[in-house]
């Protein structure tokens, strides 16, 4: 019989182990690397302060709030002034052997209460992984009209200033730079980012740093009180999956600012009113746009006061960014200025069948005079408020319709049937469709002055008229021009096929061919 | 003047290198000329982002070349998704991509400006019209299927079902049409207007005219202005031409100016190749014919030596015989003297005693004596 020492037993043991783990520890670094993980947080304390030039810890906080069970103070200190969110300290700089003694203790300790923890001293890499990239899931959170009604109607949120009426003053807060105080003034309150832009700026913090501090020490405060309130996990503000848990309030009342319901936007100033060598007033209709953008940061970028604070109509100063009052109001790439988010809006299914087949085209006079509809005179002599209002309610009412017998019903397109038959286009019923989009839409009705302006979407480059002349006045049944311009089957074919799947038209396929026009037999 | 060896052969082997490398290659480098194709030359503007996918244009192309039916019918457009490519029975084939949204793109022959077909075919079958299509001569064609090899766009295809007389077939741009002043079967049977029949350098315009026009709808490229060397057929797309399968790694040098260089050396091999053989041929053979004689001339001179050392070793051999035979002689004649004074001492003694017996042997002895 075959006969065993033990000794040969454990060596035995050891072999086989050291060949199906070649490397102790190897599950944990897994684990660390994989780079996706949204609560991380990069430690780097510069070369200065770690006396190696390890790279970067990638610190996953959700994963230790968890192993914390929730218990913040386990890690932060908790002061009068509520939670500081800096590692086991209030204020001072953290040293390399600060992070060290403080993580490897805690591990040490979990590892003697047998509980699953981190990496104890001499497993370097295990922390130190560097830095990784951003976790696609991890999202900005914008704080939007809706999460800031949630926030003013929070009974639990209280004012600072003790004003019952609201609780403005629980979050917002101005700058005094001589006292070096924050104090609330009523009526200037402004976005966050005005001041807290995305890195630290004299003494003012981030953003980051700023709500952070302010938004997870409130929720934090308040759930220990175990009162309801916001996330206090990196993934349940930052993860785009919780984003969308977030129920959006429908029919928020207006902000209360002081703000106007509608504005003569002018160029000049409106003090020394002198009108020479301006456009004429743009009536705005704030009120409408307020409830039409995500929060009043959609247009003010910078600060909520006027355009024209910043953007001088000569463009020359810097705190306008050297852009012309004209430039911001103009210019087609900014999701800021009038004409660019306009422009952005017509690329809807409801619009882009029209206005995708013609970009940029431009009606001269009586494109700018849409906006443009304040007369000089009237604004010198009358309240401007007034004015503005005036016109914007007769741009409303302008919408004319066109009688309807004036609308032919079916055209028959027979000028190139050869393999099919003549196609018999439904003519009323695309203009009936047509006419419904911009009529259920208050910024399409404004812009369109009446339905007959709505046959230049596919009578194009026409004069605006009832008889527009035939496709084939400028498409050549011979085919393409050599200028570019499309022959008659490509026009037709264009217009319909591009028209139908810009505004998402499912109920005709583009190789449907017999939908439109028979096979001929 | 003074010049080593050393120096000599360095500055002959730089000349002659400068020499071939410079007959190998054109100083292209520093001029501005390089072949922009034919003036006035066709070529056709598919612009993927108008087409549908319909496969009117394979249908056409089916029925203009007078291919045999396909087995599944035209109007079945899910072989889209399939990824075909040219075969001996399509000239041209749709195929779609799921880039954000659908493309079709449209394959067939490119129609280089400077075709890699007609430069790997050694027997001229393809050429290259001034009027814009590349053309081939099934006449001429030894069926290697070099072009097929060549081209960076694989398009030629190979009639395999056809034992006896198999072709290279591909796209023709339709040149018997153009010749009857009638647009390509495809071009004509789009109804969409994704493909433009046209000069090419207006068909250029008119491609840059609709990026200009729509620039967040197009990729800011006409491929095929400058890939290859330039192609006749010209693609506008809305996705990166990589998404849509189109090879992105091409170059803009031509098939013809990248092989002209290695191929332009095949004369100067071939015609100094037999020189250069033969004279090492000889050169060794003379090697061979100098190491024979040398050795003959020395076999010859050991020869005679050895036969030399021979006689002289004979006659010391000779003369010790000589003298050892005169030895013996000496020897011999003076031990039969003793011997023959002993018996006339004992004759004489005899005598002297009375007995006076003769010996017959005496007169042997007398007569020894007489000489």
């Amino acid at each position: 019989m075959l006969k065993v020492k033990p000794f040969q037993l454990i060596i035995l043991a050891i072999i086989i182990f050291s060949v199906l783990f070649p490397f102790l520890g190897q599950s944990s670094i897994k684990e660390s690397t994989h780079g996706q993980e949204l609560d991380r947080i990069n430690i780097e304390l510069g070369a200065e302060l770690s006396k190696e030039e390890m790279p970067v810890v990638g610190f996953r906080h959700d994963l230790h709030t968890q192993s914390a069970e929730g218990k913040c103070t386990a890690c932060h200190t908790e002061t009068d002034d509520g939670m500081v969110f800096k590692f086991k300290r209030t204020d001072e700089t953290a040293s390399m052997d600060f992070y060290h003694n403080n993580c490897i203790a805690c591990h040490l300790d979990k590892k003697a209460a047998n509980e699953k923890t981190g990496p104890a001293a001499a497993e370097c890499r295990t922390c130190h992984t560097g830095a990784q990239p951003q976790s696609t899931a991890w999202t900005k959170l914008d704080f939007d009209k809706s999460l800031h009604y949630v926030h003013t109607m929070a009974k639990v949120i209280q004012s600072k200033d003790g004003s019952t009426s609201d609780n403005c003053s629980a979050c917002h807060h101005q700058y005094n730079e001589t006292t070096k105080e924050i104090f609330y003034a009523a009526g200037e309150e402004e976005s966050c980012t005005y001041c807290h832009k995305p890195e630290p700026k004299d003494n003012i913090r981030a953003i980051r740093q700023a709500s952070h501090d302010s938004c997870v020490k409130c929720h934090q405060t308040l759930k220990t009180k175990n009162t309801e309130a916001g996330p206090v996990t990196c993934s349940g503000c930052h993860d785009k999956r919780e984003q969308q848990k977030i129920q959006p309030v429908s029919d928020i009342p207006r902000l209360k600012r002081n703000q106007p319901d509608t504005v003569a936007m002018t160029g000049w100033d409106i003090n020394t009113r002198e009108t020479n060598g301006f456009m004429d007033g743009v009536a705005f209709n704030h009120k409408g746009h307020e409830t039409r953008t995500r929060s009043c940061k959609a247009c003010h970028h910078q600060t909520l006061e006027k355009c024209n604070d910043c953007h001088t109509p000569e463009g020359g100063d810097q705190k306008g960014g050297f852009v012309s009052l004209a430039q911001s109001m103009h210019d087609l790439k900014s999701d800021r200025s009038c004409i660019g988010c306009h422009k952005e809006l017509t690329k809807n299914a409801d619009c882009a069948g029209c206005h995708f087949q013609m970009p940029g085209k431009k009606d001269g006079a009586e494109s700018c005079n849409t906006c443009h509809n304040l007369a000089k005179t009237d604004l010198k002599s009358m309240d401007n408020q007034a004015v503005a209002k005036k016109a914007l309610t007769d741009l409303s009412q302008r919408y004319r319709q066109v009688k309807p017998d004036r609308i032919p019903e079916t055209i028959v397109i027979d000028v190139l049937a050869d393999e099919y038959m003549p196609s018999q286009f439904p003519h009323a019923k695309i203009v009936r469709a047509i006419a419904q989009r911009v009529e259920t839409s208050n910024l399409a009705r404004a812009f369109h002055t009446d339905q007959a302006g709505l046959c230049m979407g596919c009578h194009h480059n026409s004069p605006k008229t009832l008889d527009p002349p035939k496709c084939a006045s400028c498409h050549s049944k011979n085919g393409p021009g050599p200028d570019g311009r499309p022959g008659l089957k490509g026009a037709y074919h264009g217009q319909c096929i591009t028209c139908h799947q810009k505004m998402d038209v499912k109920s005709v396929a583009a190789t449907d061919c017999v939908k439109c026009h028979e096979k001929k037999k | 003047m003074a010049i080593s060896r050393r120096k000599f052969l360095g500055s002959l082997g730089a000349a002659i290198g400068a020499g071939t490398t410079g007959a190998l290659k054109k100083a292209y480098g520093a001029s501005n000329k390089h072949f922009e194709g034919y003036p006035g030359s066709a070529g056709v503007l598919h612009d993927t982002t108008l087409c549908i996918g319909c496969r009117k244009c394979e249908q056409a192309c089916n029925a203009v070349n007078e291919l045999p039916k396909p087995d599944t019918p035209f109007d079945d457009l899910s072989v889209l998704d399939t990824g075909r490519r040219t075969r001996a029975d399509a000239y041209t084939i749709v195929n779609a991509f799921d880039t954000p949204g659908k493309v079709f793109v449209k394959k067939q022959c490119n129609h280089c400006l400077e075709p890699a077909c007609a430069s790997a075919c050694f027997v001229k079958a393809f050429k290259k019209t001034p009027r814009g299509p590349v053309v081939y001569d099934a006449s001429l064609c030894v069926g290697c299927r070099y072009c097929m090899v060549a081209c960076p766009f694989n398009i030629p295809a190979y009639e395999y079902d056809n034992v006896l007389t198999p072709e290279v077939t591909k796209c023709t741009m339709c040149a018997p049409r153009l010749k009857e002043g009638r647009l390509p079967g495809c071009v004509e049977a789009c109804p969409r207007e994704a493909l433009v029949f046209g000069e090419r350098k207006k068909l250029l315009k008119i491609a840059r005219a609709r990026i200009q026009k729509y620039p967040d709808q197009y990729v800011d490229h006409v491929y095929g202005e400058h890939e290859m060397g330039g192609t006749s057929w010209l693609y506008l797309s809305g996705q990166s031409f990589e998404s849509i399968g189109m090879r992105e790694d091409l170059g803009t040098t031509s098939a013809p100016e990248l092989t002209s260089g290695p191929l332009s050396a095949v004369p100067i091999v071939v015609g100094l190749w037999p020189v250069l053989l033969t004279g090492i041929y000889a050169i060794s053979q003379r090697k061979d014919k100098v190491a024979r004689e040398e050795q003959d001339a020395a076999v010859q001179a050991a020869k005679v030596q050895v036969s030399e050392e021979m006689n002289q070793k004979l006659e010391v051999q000779k003369e010790k015989m000589t003298k050892e035979k005169t030895a013996a002689i000496n020897f011999e004649v003076k031990k039969a003297l003793e011997e023959a004074e002993k018996e006339r001492e004992a004759a004489a003694q005899a005598v002297e005693e009375g007995t006076d017996d003769p010996v017959p042997e005496n007169s042997e002895d007398n007569g020894k004596q007489e000489r």
